[in-house]
């Protein structure tokens, strides 16, 4: 028997609605990629899950998600295929999924918008027809040239997987009808330059740079300043000196956040958090990169047999999530950057005695970053406020 | 400048409340990335609660921005 939804009343009730929900179909991988929050991170509760959703998780998933759409009226939901690596599963699994959303979707008159995150490995022909026939969003990981995408990216043998994703970037480059993006995890002592540089020669138009999952318990391994360099030097290059610069999330959303907008990411800004993730044992979990601050976190036995979407409401982890800004360190509440950082990505907020109330591990480079990024911005508008300023002086005059 | 930026300027214009060709100039020499977010932003809807961006834009690019 169901047990009933915390609060699915009227949604004035209701706290911030999840549009987003990351499916991880397959929970191990082909690559054993040194900086993987998923694996080799010290959270071990992979291991009691099943390898591959199964289909019956699986429908019965997609039947919860659309029923909790129609309860609260959202006409769009967003689902990420995810792992571990999602095409271990295999083609045909991935083909029924697709077909089943497709039924969902008609008979729930919800509209599904499906992505994939793959490390490339598995990529081929055959794969990009059946993501294209569907109109899949596909992300890619590569951490750019070989020297420094194999130094993390390796299979379980020690082998580097450069070539492999190079030829599945090369593969969607080529392909007219697919739309693709590569996401990749800094390494602070590479060149931005030459990784940039790398993704663009490829033919990629859109970009995102990520920080290494590190918390006060375990911080990054290079000293403060590290990211910060590489990241204002990523900046000047894109925006100063790339004759067609691919898009990139994270400035994006920088730039938007400075400029008084909001972010579509969970990296920057004040929003909470809201997606939730599915396990292939069919659980509801809060966001998976939470891993990092423990073994077992986001474990929370909401089986998505016997539980409505919203039961994850009362899980003390998701709440975290939701009221990220209520648990902000003095530091945080008196920073100027304060809506644009949003306190730092909350994983990278984790302290063990602490929990989450601190500033981000990576607190004075994000800092850095943002204010350089700042001073770029209002140099390019100061002409701009100039003539304004003037013009509303002679008005008064 | 290029015939490729995007018609934002002319809503950057409107936003500004001017009207005016005389910011046209300014206006055509932005960064392109930057004026690609500002015509993102003139698109957002007011969620705040504190006036649209377009009644606050202004405010935020020349107040905050500009003078910090």
């Amino acid at each position: 028997m169901n047990r009933s939804a915390p609060d699915p009343g009227p949604d004035g009730n209701a706290p911030p609605l999840a549009t987003a929900f990351v499916l991880k179909i397959a929970e191990r991988c082909n690559l054993n990629c040194s900086y993987c929050y998923m694996y080799n991170k010290g959270d071990l509760s992979y291991l009691q899950r099943p390898k591959f959703m199964s289909s019956e998780v699986a429908a019965v998933m997609l039947t919860r998600i659309a029923d909790y759409a129609q309860r609260h009226r959202l006409p769009k939901i967003a689902l990420a295929l995810h792992g571990g690596e999602p095409l271990l599963i295999g083609r045909q699994w991935v083909q029924w999924f697709l077909e089943e959303v497709h039924r969902v979707a008609a008979s729930s008159g919800i509209a599904f918008t499906v992505g994939i995150q793959t490390n490339g490995i598995l990529l081929d022909r055959d794969w990009v027809r059946l993501f294209s026939a569907h109109k899949v969003g596909i992300g890619v990981s590569c951490d750019g040239p070989k020297e420094w995408h194999d130094l993390e990216r390796r299979d379980f043998a020690g082998h580097g997987s450069h070539k492999q994703v190079t030829a599945a970037i090369e593969l969607l480059a080529a392909s007219k009808d697919v739309e693709w993006a590569v996401l990749t995890v800094v390494n602070p002592h590479a060149s931005p330059r030459s990784v940039l540089s790398h993704f663009v020669n490829l033919g990629v138009r859109q970009v995102d740079f990520l920080w290494p999952e590190y918390n006060h318990d375990a911080p990054p391994p290079w000293p403060s300043g590290a990211m910060a360099r590489y990241f204002c030097e990523l900046f000047d290059y894109w925006y100063s000196e790339l004759p067609t610069p691919p898009r990139i999330r994270w400035f994006e959303n920088a730039m938007k956040l400075l400029l008084g907008g909001r972010s579509d990411c969970d990296v920057l800004g004040p929003n909470p958090i809201t997606d939730i993730m599915v396990e292939s044992d069919g659980t509801w979990e809060p966001l998976d990169t939470l891993r990092i601050c423990g073994n077992g976190l986001t474990r929370t036995g909401l089986d998505v047999r016997t539980c409505d979407v919203e039961e994850i409401w009362n899980a003390p982890l998701y709440q975290i999530g939701l009221g990220s800004q209520e648990l902000l360190s003095d530091d945080c509440r008196s920073c100027a950057y304060r809506r644009v950082c949003g306190g730092g990505y909350l994983p990278h907020r984790y302290r063990h005695d602490t929990g989450f109330s601190n500033p981000s591990v990576y607190c004075a480079d994000l800092l850095a970053v943002l204010s350089h990024i700042h001073r770029r911005i209002a140099a390019d508008l100061e002409p701009i406020r100039v003539a304004v300023a003037a013009s509303a002086s002679a008005r008064e005059c | 400048m290029s015939q490729d930026i995007p018609p934002f300027h002319y809503s950057l214009c409107l936003n500004l409340n001017t009207n005016r060709p005389d910011l046209q100039p300014f206006l055509n020499q932005l960064n392109p990335i930057l004026a690609n977010i500002l015509s993102i932003l003139e698109n957002y809807p007011d969620t705040t609660g504190e006036g649209s961006l377009s009644t606050n834009f202004s405010k935020i690019l020349f107040s905050k921005i500009g003078t910090s």
